[in-house]
Protein backbone atom coordinates (compact mmCIF):
# COMPACT_ATOMS: atom_id res chain seq x y z
CA UNK A 1 0.00 0.00 0.00
CA UNK A 2 1.24 3.48 -0.86
CA UNK A 3 1.07 5.54 2.30
CA UNK A 4 2.32 8.75 0.64
CA UNK A 5 1.22 9.64 -2.88
CA UNK A 6 2.20 12.86 -4.61
CA UNK A 7 0.95 13.62 -8.11
CA UNK A 8 2.16 16.55 -10.21
CA UNK A 9 3.05 18.67 -7.20
CA UNK A 10 4.25 22.11 -8.17
CA UNK A 11 5.19 25.13 -6.16
CA UNK A 12 6.47 28.51 -7.27
CA UNK A 13 8.02 31.25 -5.19
CA UNK A 14 7.58 34.20 -7.49
CA UNK A 15 9.36 33.28 -10.70
CA UNK A 16 11.32 30.47 -9.02
CA UNK A 17 9.86 26.99 -9.47
CA UNK A 18 10.64 25.12 -6.24
CA UNK A 19 8.77 21.98 -7.32
CA UNK A 20 8.05 21.15 -10.96
CA UNK A 21 5.20 18.71 -11.39
CA UNK A 22 6.78 16.33 -8.92
CA UNK A 23 5.31 12.85 -8.52
CA UNK A 24 6.47 10.24 -6.07
CA UNK A 25 5.08 7.56 -3.82
CA UNK A 26 6.17 5.85 -0.63
CA UNK A 27 5.28 2.29 0.31
CA UNK A 28 3.99 1.62 3.79
CA UNK A 29 6.71 0.21 6.06
CA UNK A 30 9.60 1.45 3.96
CA UNK A 31 12.44 3.77 4.90
CA UNK A 32 12.38 6.40 2.20
CA UNK A 33 15.16 8.92 1.58
CA UNK A 34 14.44 12.15 -0.26
CA UNK A 35 17.84 13.27 -1.45
CA UNK A 36 19.02 16.30 -3.29
CA UNK A 37 21.50 19.17 -3.23
CA UNK A 38 20.71 22.39 -1.39
CA UNK A 39 17.81 24.21 -3.02
CA UNK A 40 16.50 21.07 -4.72
CA UNK A 41 13.04 21.50 -3.16
CA UNK A 42 13.27 18.82 -0.46
CA UNK A 43 12.10 20.99 2.43
CA UNK A 44 9.37 22.53 0.27
CA UNK A 45 8.11 19.03 -0.45
CA UNK A 46 8.15 18.07 3.24
CA UNK A 47 6.21 21.24 4.06
CA UNK A 48 3.73 20.41 1.31
CA UNK A 49 3.42 16.90 2.72
CA UNK A 50 2.40 18.35 6.09
CA UNK A 51 -0.04 20.79 4.52
CA UNK A 52 2.06 23.75 5.68
CA UNK A 53 2.30 25.22 2.20
CA UNK A 54 -0.21 25.42 -0.60
CA UNK A 55 0.87 23.95 -3.88
CA UNK A 56 -0.55 22.66 -7.10
CA UNK A 57 -1.18 18.97 -7.66
CA UNK A 58 -2.39 16.31 -5.35
CA UNK A 59 -0.78 14.94 -2.18
CA UNK A 60 -2.32 12.13 -0.20
CA UNK A 61 -1.24 10.81 3.18
CA UNK A 62 -2.78 7.51 4.23
CA UNK A 63 -5.21 7.92 1.33
CA UNK A 64 -6.44 11.33 2.53
CA UNK A 65 -5.77 14.77 1.15
CA UNK A 66 -3.08 16.49 3.23
CA UNK A 67 -5.43 19.38 3.94
CA UNK A 68 -7.62 16.96 5.87
CA UNK A 69 -6.41 16.93 9.48
CA UNK A 70 -7.13 13.18 9.74
CA UNK A 71 -4.40 12.56 7.17
CA UNK A 72 -1.93 13.49 9.94
CA UNK A 73 -3.32 10.99 12.41
CA UNK A 74 -0.45 8.74 13.51
CA UNK A 75 2.16 11.02 11.96
CA UNK A 76 5.18 12.39 13.78
CA UNK A 77 7.34 15.15 12.35
CA UNK A 78 10.83 16.22 13.31
CA UNK A 79 11.91 19.52 11.73
CA UNK A 80 15.54 20.24 10.90
CA UNK A 81 15.88 22.58 13.85
CA UNK A 82 13.57 21.22 16.49
CA UNK A 83 12.35 23.91 18.86
CA UNK A 84 9.73 24.08 21.55
CA UNK A 85 8.65 26.57 24.18
CA UNK A 86 11.71 27.38 26.25
CA UNK A 87 9.96 27.04 29.62
CA UNK A 88 8.89 23.43 28.96
CA UNK A 89 10.97 20.68 30.55
CA UNK A 90 11.99 17.70 28.44
CA UNK A 91 9.38 15.62 30.26
CA UNK A 92 6.60 18.14 29.65
CA UNK A 93 7.49 18.31 25.93
CA UNK A 94 7.19 14.52 25.72
CA UNK A 95 4.02 14.63 27.76
CA UNK A 96 2.49 17.22 25.40
CA UNK A 97 3.40 15.10 22.37
CA UNK A 98 2.08 11.97 24.03
CA UNK A 99 -1.21 13.60 24.92
CA UNK A 100 -1.57 14.96 21.39
CA UNK A 101 -1.12 11.36 20.23
CA UNK A 102 -3.87 10.23 22.59
CA UNK A 103 -1.76 8.79 25.43
CA UNK A 104 -2.76 9.25 29.05
CA UNK A 105 -2.06 8.19 32.63
CA UNK A 106 0.26 5.26 33.24
CA UNK A 107 0.64 4.54 29.51
CA UNK A 108 1.84 8.10 28.95
CA UNK A 109 4.34 7.88 31.83
CA UNK A 110 5.64 4.57 30.54
CA UNK A 111 6.02 6.00 27.04
CA UNK A 112 7.98 8.97 28.43
CA UNK A 113 10.36 6.67 30.33
CA UNK A 114 10.85 4.47 27.25
CA UNK A 115 11.48 7.44 24.94
CA UNK A 116 13.95 9.07 27.35
CA UNK A 117 15.76 5.76 27.72
CA UNK A 118 15.85 5.09 23.98
CA UNK A 119 17.55 8.43 23.34
CA UNK A 120 19.77 8.25 26.44
CA UNK A 121 18.40 11.48 27.84
CA UNK A 122 16.85 10.21 31.08
CA UNK A 123 19.03 12.59 33.09
CA UNK A 124 17.57 15.54 31.14
CA UNK A 125 14.01 14.69 32.16
CA UNK A 126 13.44 17.72 34.40
CA UNK A 127 15.66 20.17 32.46
CA UNK A 128 14.11 23.11 30.71
CA UNK A 129 14.42 23.33 26.95
CA UNK A 130 16.38 26.58 27.13
CA UNK A 131 19.09 24.88 29.24
CA UNK A 132 19.82 22.13 26.68
CA UNK A 133 22.62 21.97 24.14
CA UNK A 134 21.81 21.82 20.41
CA UNK A 135 22.36 18.05 20.33
CA UNK A 136 20.22 17.51 23.44
CA UNK A 137 17.38 19.54 21.90
CA UNK A 138 17.60 17.40 18.77
CA UNK A 139 17.51 14.21 20.86
CA UNK A 140 14.41 15.52 22.64
CA UNK A 141 12.83 16.08 19.23
CA UNK A 142 13.73 12.53 18.27
CA UNK A 143 12.28 11.19 21.53
CA UNK A 144 8.95 12.78 20.55
CA UNK A 145 8.80 10.44 17.56
CA UNK A 146 8.49 7.55 19.99
CA UNK A 147 5.45 8.96 21.77
CA UNK A 148 2.31 7.14 20.69
CA UNK A 149 1.57 4.66 17.95
CA UNK A 150 2.90 6.65 15.02
CA UNK A 151 2.74 5.00 11.62
CA UNK A 152 4.59 7.63 9.61
CA UNK A 153 7.71 9.45 10.75
CA UNK A 154 8.81 12.45 8.74
CA UNK A 155 12.34 13.55 9.54
CA UNK A 156 13.82 16.69 8.05
CA UNK A 157 17.63 16.51 8.20
CA UNK A 158 17.57 14.42 11.39
CA UNK A 159 21.36 14.14 11.65
CA UNK A 160 21.95 17.86 11.88
CA UNK A 161 23.29 18.89 15.28
CA UNK A 162 24.14 15.35 16.36
CA UNK A 163 27.64 14.19 17.32
CA UNK A 164 29.04 10.90 15.88
CA UNK A 165 27.66 8.91 18.81
CA UNK A 166 24.26 10.53 18.33
CA UNK A 167 24.37 9.74 14.60
CA UNK A 168 25.16 6.08 15.27
CA UNK A 169 22.39 5.83 17.87
CA UNK A 170 19.92 7.53 15.54
CA UNK A 171 20.71 5.07 12.76
CA UNK A 172 20.07 2.22 15.18
CA UNK A 173 16.82 3.84 16.29
CA UNK A 174 15.63 4.31 12.72
CA UNK A 175 16.44 0.68 11.90
CA UNK A 176 14.54 -0.41 15.00
CA UNK A 177 11.50 1.68 14.02
CA UNK A 178 11.70 0.34 10.47
CA UNK A 179 11.67 -3.20 11.83
CA UNK A 180 8.52 -2.31 13.77
CA UNK A 181 6.81 -1.64 10.42
CA UNK A 182 6.76 2.14 10.62
CA UNK A 183 7.11 4.20 7.47
CA UNK A 184 10.09 6.53 7.70
CA UNK A 185 10.45 9.47 5.36
CA UNK A 186 13.82 11.18 5.65
CA UNK A 187 14.86 14.34 3.93
CA UNK A 188 18.63 14.57 3.91
CA UNK A 189 21.75 15.26 1.94
CA UNK A 190 24.06 13.04 4.01
CA UNK A 191 24.26 10.22 1.50
CA UNK A 192 26.50 7.84 3.44
CA UNK A 193 24.01 7.64 6.32
CA UNK A 194 21.04 7.30 4.02
CA UNK A 195 22.66 4.42 2.19
CA UNK A 196 22.84 2.48 5.45
CA UNK A 197 19.25 2.98 6.63
CA UNK A 198 16.97 3.53 3.64
CA UNK A 199 15.55 1.02 1.21
CA UNK A 200 13.73 3.47 -1.09
CA UNK A 201 15.27 6.59 -2.59
CA UNK A 202 14.24 9.60 -4.65
CA UNK A 203 16.68 12.20 -5.91
CA UNK A 204 15.50 15.75 -6.48
CA UNK A 205 17.25 18.52 -8.34
CA UNK A 206 15.86 21.98 -9.03
CA UNK A 207 12.34 20.84 -8.19
CA UNK A 208 12.43 17.80 -10.49
CA UNK A 209 12.46 14.19 -9.39
CA UNK A 210 15.39 12.72 -11.32
CA UNK A 211 14.90 9.15 -10.18
CA UNK A 212 12.88 7.13 -7.72
CA UNK A 213 13.13 3.48 -6.79
CA UNK A 214 14.74 0.97 -4.48
CA UNK A 215 18.22 1.78 -3.26
CA UNK A 216 19.76 -0.95 -5.42
CA UNK A 217 17.90 0.26 -8.54
CA UNK A 218 18.98 3.84 -8.06
CA UNK A 219 22.65 3.28 -7.27
CA UNK A 220 23.25 0.16 -9.41
CA UNK A 221 26.78 -1.02 -8.97
CA UNK A 222 28.03 2.38 -7.81
CA UNK A 223 27.99 3.90 -4.37
CA UNK A 224 24.97 6.12 -3.65
CA UNK A 225 27.29 9.12 -3.58
CA UNK A 226 28.61 8.41 -7.08
CA UNK A 227 25.14 7.66 -8.45
CA UNK A 228 23.85 10.89 -6.92
CA UNK A 229 26.75 12.91 -8.31
CA UNK A 230 26.34 11.50 -11.83
CA UNK A 231 22.58 12.08 -11.85
CA UNK A 232 22.69 15.64 -10.51
CA UNK A 233 25.65 16.70 -12.65
CA UNK A 234 24.11 15.02 -15.70
CA UNK A 235 20.89 16.94 -15.08
CA UNK A 236 22.72 20.24 -14.91
CA UNK A 237 24.47 19.74 -18.25
CA UNK B 1 -11.86 18.13 20.90
CA UNK B 2 -9.21 16.82 23.28
CA UNK B 3 -6.44 18.11 21.02
CA UNK B 4 -8.14 21.50 20.93
CA UNK B 5 -8.23 21.53 24.74
CA UNK B 6 -4.54 20.64 24.87
CA UNK B 7 -3.71 23.49 22.50
CA UNK B 8 -5.88 25.85 24.55
CA UNK B 9 -4.09 24.81 27.72
CA UNK B 10 -0.77 25.26 25.95
CA UNK B 11 -1.82 28.82 25.02
CA UNK B 12 -2.76 29.61 28.63
CA UNK B 13 0.59 28.27 29.86
CA UNK B 14 2.38 30.30 27.23
CA UNK B 15 0.60 33.60 27.86
CA UNK B 16 0.61 33.37 31.65
CA UNK B 17 4.38 33.70 31.46
CA UNK B 18 4.14 36.97 29.57
CA UNK B 19 6.25 39.73 31.11
CA UNK B 20 3.72 42.27 29.85
CA UNK B 21 0.99 40.56 31.90
CA UNK B 22 3.19 40.70 34.99
CA UNK B 23 4.10 44.38 34.48
CA UNK B 24 0.55 45.50 33.73
CA UNK B 25 -0.79 43.49 36.69
CA UNK B 26 1.72 45.07 39.09
CA UNK B 27 0.99 48.53 37.71
CA UNK B 28 -2.76 47.94 38.01
CA UNK B 29 -2.50 46.86 41.65
CA UNK B 30 -0.35 49.92 42.43
CA UNK B 31 -2.90 52.21 40.77
CA UNK B 32 -5.77 50.55 42.64
CA UNK B 33 -3.98 51.00 45.97
CA UNK B 34 -3.14 54.63 45.18
CA UNK B 35 -6.71 55.49 44.28
CA UNK B 36 -7.96 53.62 47.33
CA UNK B 37 -5.58 55.54 49.58
CA UNK B 38 -6.77 58.77 48.00
CA UNK B 39 -10.37 57.73 48.61
CA UNK B 40 -9.64 56.91 52.26
CA UNK B 41 -8.10 60.37 52.68
CA UNK B 42 -11.06 62.07 51.00
CA UNK B 43 -13.50 60.03 53.08
CA UNK B 44 -11.75 61.07 56.28
CA UNK B 45 -11.17 64.75 55.45
CA UNK B 46 -14.14 65.72 53.29
CA UNK B 47 -16.77 63.17 54.21
CA UNK B 48 -19.32 65.75 55.27
CA UNK B 49 -19.18 67.62 51.93
CA UNK B 50 -19.07 64.74 49.43
CA UNK B 51 -20.35 61.63 51.15
CA UNK B 52 -18.22 58.48 51.19
CA UNK B 53 -20.54 56.61 48.85
CA UNK B 54 -20.37 59.32 46.17
CA UNK B 55 -16.57 59.54 46.37
CA UNK B 56 -16.27 55.76 46.15
CA UNK B 57 -18.56 55.64 43.09
CA UNK B 58 -16.40 58.29 41.41
CA UNK B 59 -13.25 56.36 42.24
CA UNK B 60 -14.80 53.11 41.01
CA UNK B 61 -15.60 54.75 37.67
CA UNK B 62 -12.07 56.08 37.35
CA UNK B 63 -10.61 52.70 38.24
CA UNK B 64 -12.83 50.79 35.85
CA UNK B 65 -11.85 53.21 33.09
CA UNK B 66 -8.13 52.67 33.81
CA UNK B 67 -8.53 48.90 34.09
CA UNK B 68 -10.48 48.83 30.80
CA UNK B 69 -7.71 50.73 29.01
CA UNK B 70 -5.01 48.44 30.43
CA UNK B 71 -7.12 45.45 29.41
CA UNK B 72 -7.31 46.73 25.84
CA UNK B 73 -3.54 47.23 25.89
CA UNK B 74 -3.02 43.65 27.07
CA UNK B 75 -5.47 42.40 24.44
CA UNK B 76 -3.41 44.05 21.70
CA UNK B 77 -0.09 42.69 23.05
CA UNK B 78 -1.45 39.15 23.45
CA UNK B 79 -3.27 39.29 20.15
CA UNK B 80 -0.16 40.34 18.22
CA UNK B 81 1.91 37.59 19.87
CA UNK B 82 -0.47 34.67 20.06
CA UNK B 83 0.21 33.25 16.59
CA UNK B 84 3.18 35.35 15.55
CA UNK B 85 5.42 34.04 18.36
CA UNK B 86 4.72 30.44 17.26
CA UNK B 87 5.76 31.29 13.71
CA UNK B 88 8.85 33.20 14.86
CA UNK B 89 9.95 30.34 17.14
CA UNK B 90 9.25 27.72 14.47
CA UNK B 91 6.70 26.02 16.72
CA UNK B 92 3.71 26.58 14.40
CA UNK B 93 4.78 23.84 11.91
CA UNK B 94 5.05 21.39 14.82
CA UNK B 95 1.60 22.30 16.11
CA UNK B 96 0.09 21.97 12.66
CA UNK B 97 1.79 18.61 12.07
CA UNK B 98 -0.59 17.16 14.66
CA UNK B 99 -4.04 16.17 13.45
CA UNK B 100 -5.52 19.58 14.21
CA UNK B 101 -7.09 21.91 11.67
CA UNK B 102 -5.94 25.46 11.20
CA UNK B 103 -9.35 26.56 12.47
CA UNK B 104 -8.76 24.72 15.77
CA UNK B 105 -5.26 26.15 15.97
CA UNK B 106 -6.39 29.79 15.51
CA UNK B 107 -9.31 29.36 17.89
CA UNK B 108 -7.12 27.82 20.59
CA UNK B 109 -4.58 30.63 20.36
CA UNK B 110 -7.14 33.48 20.19
CA UNK B 111 -9.46 32.08 22.87
CA UNK B 112 -6.53 31.24 25.16
CA UNK B 113 -5.29 34.82 24.95
CA UNK B 114 -8.84 36.07 25.47
CA UNK B 115 -9.25 34.01 28.66
CA UNK B 116 -6.09 35.52 30.13
CA UNK B 117 -7.30 39.03 29.33
CA UNK B 118 -10.69 38.28 30.90
CA UNK B 119 -8.99 36.88 34.01
CA UNK B 120 -6.83 40.01 34.29
CA UNK B 121 -9.92 42.24 33.97
CA UNK B 122 -11.93 40.16 36.42
CA UNK B 123 -9.21 40.02 39.09
CA UNK B 124 -8.41 43.74 38.75
CA UNK B 125 -12.07 44.75 39.03
CA UNK B 126 -12.65 42.46 42.01
CA UNK B 127 -9.57 43.84 43.84
CA UNK B 128 -10.74 47.40 43.13
CA UNK B 129 -14.26 46.59 44.27
CA UNK B 130 -13.16 44.94 47.53
CA UNK B 131 -10.75 47.74 48.45
CA UNK B 132 -13.17 50.53 47.65
CA UNK B 133 -16.00 48.78 49.49
CA UNK B 134 -13.88 48.23 52.61
CA UNK B 135 -12.74 51.87 52.52
CA UNK B 136 -16.27 53.23 52.70
CA UNK B 137 -17.89 50.36 54.59
CA UNK B 138 -20.52 49.53 51.96
CA UNK B 139 -20.59 47.51 48.73
CA UNK B 140 -19.38 49.50 45.72
CA UNK B 141 -20.24 48.09 42.33
CA UNK B 142 -22.19 44.87 42.75
CA UNK B 143 -23.58 42.28 40.38
CA UNK B 144 -24.02 44.71 37.50
CA UNK B 145 -20.23 44.67 37.24
CA UNK B 146 -20.61 41.25 35.67
CA UNK B 147 -22.71 42.76 32.88
CA UNK B 148 -20.06 45.41 32.29
CA UNK B 149 -17.40 42.72 32.24
CA UNK B 150 -19.32 40.71 29.67
CA UNK B 151 -19.36 43.65 27.25
CA UNK B 152 -15.73 44.49 27.95
CA UNK B 153 -14.85 40.87 27.15
CA UNK B 154 -16.71 41.10 23.82
CA UNK B 155 -14.83 44.23 22.91
CA UNK B 156 -11.47 42.65 23.80
CA UNK B 157 -12.16 39.54 21.74
CA UNK B 158 -12.36 41.74 18.65
CA UNK B 159 -9.15 43.53 19.58
CA UNK B 160 -7.30 40.20 20.05
CA UNK B 161 -8.60 38.90 16.73
CA UNK B 162 -7.61 42.05 14.83
CA UNK B 163 -4.20 42.13 16.56
CA UNK B 164 -3.47 38.47 15.77
CA UNK B 165 -4.41 39.12 12.14
CA UNK B 166 -2.17 42.20 11.97
CA UNK B 167 0.63 40.26 13.70
CA UNK B 168 0.69 37.76 10.85
CA UNK B 169 1.38 40.35 8.19
CA UNK B 170 3.56 43.00 9.83
CA UNK B 171 6.27 43.44 12.46
CA UNK B 172 5.12 43.46 16.09
CA UNK B 173 5.45 47.20 16.73
CA UNK B 174 3.67 48.01 13.47
CA UNK B 175 0.93 45.47 14.28
CA UNK B 176 0.53 47.01 17.74
CA UNK B 177 0.23 50.51 16.28
CA UNK B 178 -2.12 49.47 13.48
CA UNK B 179 -4.43 47.62 15.88
CA UNK B 180 -4.48 50.62 18.22
CA UNK B 181 -5.18 52.91 15.28
CA UNK B 182 -8.00 50.69 13.99
CA UNK B 183 -9.47 50.42 17.47
CA UNK B 184 -9.45 54.22 17.89
CA UNK B 185 -10.89 54.72 14.39
CA UNK B 186 -13.73 52.25 14.99
CA UNK B 187 -14.50 53.69 18.43
CA UNK B 188 -14.48 57.25 17.06
CA UNK B 189 -16.71 56.36 14.11
CA UNK B 190 -19.08 54.48 16.44
CA UNK B 191 -19.29 57.56 18.65
CA UNK B 192 -19.96 59.84 15.68
CA UNK B 193 -22.62 57.70 14.03
CA UNK B 194 -24.19 56.40 17.24
CA UNK B 195 -27.97 56.78 17.22
CA UNK B 196 -28.08 58.43 13.77
CA UNK B 197 -30.46 57.16 11.12
CA UNK B 198 -29.30 56.37 7.59
CA UNK B 199 -30.17 59.80 6.12
CA UNK B 200 -28.32 61.60 8.92
CA UNK B 201 -25.34 59.31 8.41
CA UNK B 202 -25.09 60.00 4.69
CA UNK B 203 -25.91 63.70 4.51
CA UNK B 204 -23.04 66.06 3.60
CA UNK B 205 -20.91 63.05 2.72
CA UNK B 206 -17.17 63.52 2.30
CA UNK B 207 -14.24 61.12 2.12
CA UNK B 208 -13.51 61.09 5.86
CA UNK B 209 -17.14 60.59 6.72
CA UNK B 210 -17.27 57.80 4.12
CA UNK B 211 -14.28 56.04 5.67
CA UNK B 212 -15.77 56.42 9.14
CA UNK B 213 -19.10 55.07 7.91
CA UNK B 214 -17.32 52.11 6.34
CA UNK B 215 -15.60 51.27 9.62
CA UNK B 216 -18.87 51.75 11.52
CA UNK B 217 -20.71 49.41 9.16
CA UNK B 218 -18.27 46.54 8.60
CA UNK B 219 -16.33 46.27 11.86
CA UNK B 220 -17.76 45.03 15.15
CA UNK B 221 -18.84 48.22 16.95
CA UNK B 222 -16.51 47.99 19.92
CA UNK B 223 -17.17 51.65 20.79
CA UNK B 224 -20.89 50.99 21.22
CA UNK B 225 -20.24 47.70 23.02
CA UNK B 226 -17.95 49.53 25.47
CA UNK B 227 -20.61 52.22 25.93
CA UNK B 228 -23.22 49.59 26.77
CA UNK B 229 -20.86 48.07 29.34
CA UNK B 230 -20.14 51.47 30.88
CA UNK B 231 -23.85 52.33 31.01
CA UNK B 232 -24.56 49.06 32.82
CA UNK B 233 -21.77 49.82 35.25
CA UNK B 234 -22.99 53.34 35.93
CA UNK B 235 -26.64 52.25 35.92
CA UNK B 236 -27.42 54.73 33.14
CA UNK B 237 -30.39 54.11 30.87
CA UNK B 238 -29.23 54.65 27.31
CA UNK B 239 -32.14 55.21 24.95
CA UNK B 240 -29.85 55.67 21.94
CA UNK B 241 -28.24 52.22 21.84
CA UNK B 242 -30.40 49.24 21.05
CA UNK B 243 -28.64 46.37 22.85
CA UNK B 244 -30.09 43.42 20.85
CA UNK B 245 -29.33 45.21 17.58
CA UNK B 246 -25.81 46.09 18.66
CA UNK B 247 -25.18 42.52 19.77
CA UNK B 248 -26.60 41.23 16.48
CA UNK B 249 -24.32 43.53 14.49
CA UNK B 250 -21.39 42.56 16.71
CA UNK B 251 -21.76 38.82 16.22
CA UNK B 252 -22.47 39.01 12.47
CA UNK B 253 -19.44 41.23 11.79
CA UNK B 254 -17.27 39.21 14.19
CA UNK B 255 -18.10 35.98 12.35
CA UNK B 256 -17.46 37.66 8.99
CA UNK B 257 -14.12 39.02 10.17
CA UNK B 258 -13.11 35.67 11.64
CA UNK B 259 -14.05 33.91 8.39
CA UNK B 260 -11.94 36.39 6.42
CA UNK B 261 -9.02 35.91 8.83
CA UNK B 262 -9.35 32.12 8.66
CA UNK B 263 -9.45 32.10 4.85
CA UNK B 264 -6.26 34.15 4.68
CA UNK B 265 -4.55 32.07 7.35
CA UNK B 266 -5.54 28.88 5.56
CA UNK B 267 -3.69 30.04 2.47
CA UNK B 268 -0.68 31.23 4.39
CA UNK B 269 2.71 29.52 4.30
CA UNK B 270 3.68 28.34 7.78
Amino acid sequence: MQIIQAQNVSKNYGSLAALKSLSLSVEEGSAFALLGPNGAGKTTFVRALLGLTNCGGDIKLQGLDVRDKNARQGLAYLPEKFNFFSYYTVESVLSFYGKMQGLNGAILNEAIVTALDALNITELRSKRMDSLSKGQVQRTGLANLLMGENKILILDEPFSGLDPIGIKELKELINRLKNQGKTIFINSHILSEMEQICDQVAILNKGDCLVQGSLSEVKGSKSLEDAFYDLVKGDEK
Amino acid sequence: MRKFQLLLLNTLQKEFRSKTLLLVSIFTVVIIFLINSLLSYISTEFLSQMGAEGAAQGSAQALIFIISKFTSLLAIVFGVNCIKSDIENNVAPLMLSFPVSRMEYILSRVLGSWFIVIIYYFVSVIIAQILLSTSVGSLIGGPHLLGAMFFSALSNLVIILVASFMGLYMPKIMAFMMTSFCSILVTASNGYFKGKDWSAMTEEMNIFKGIGLGFHAIFPRIGNIDDIGRNILLKVDDTVLNIPMELGHYFVTLILFFTFFYMLFNRREI
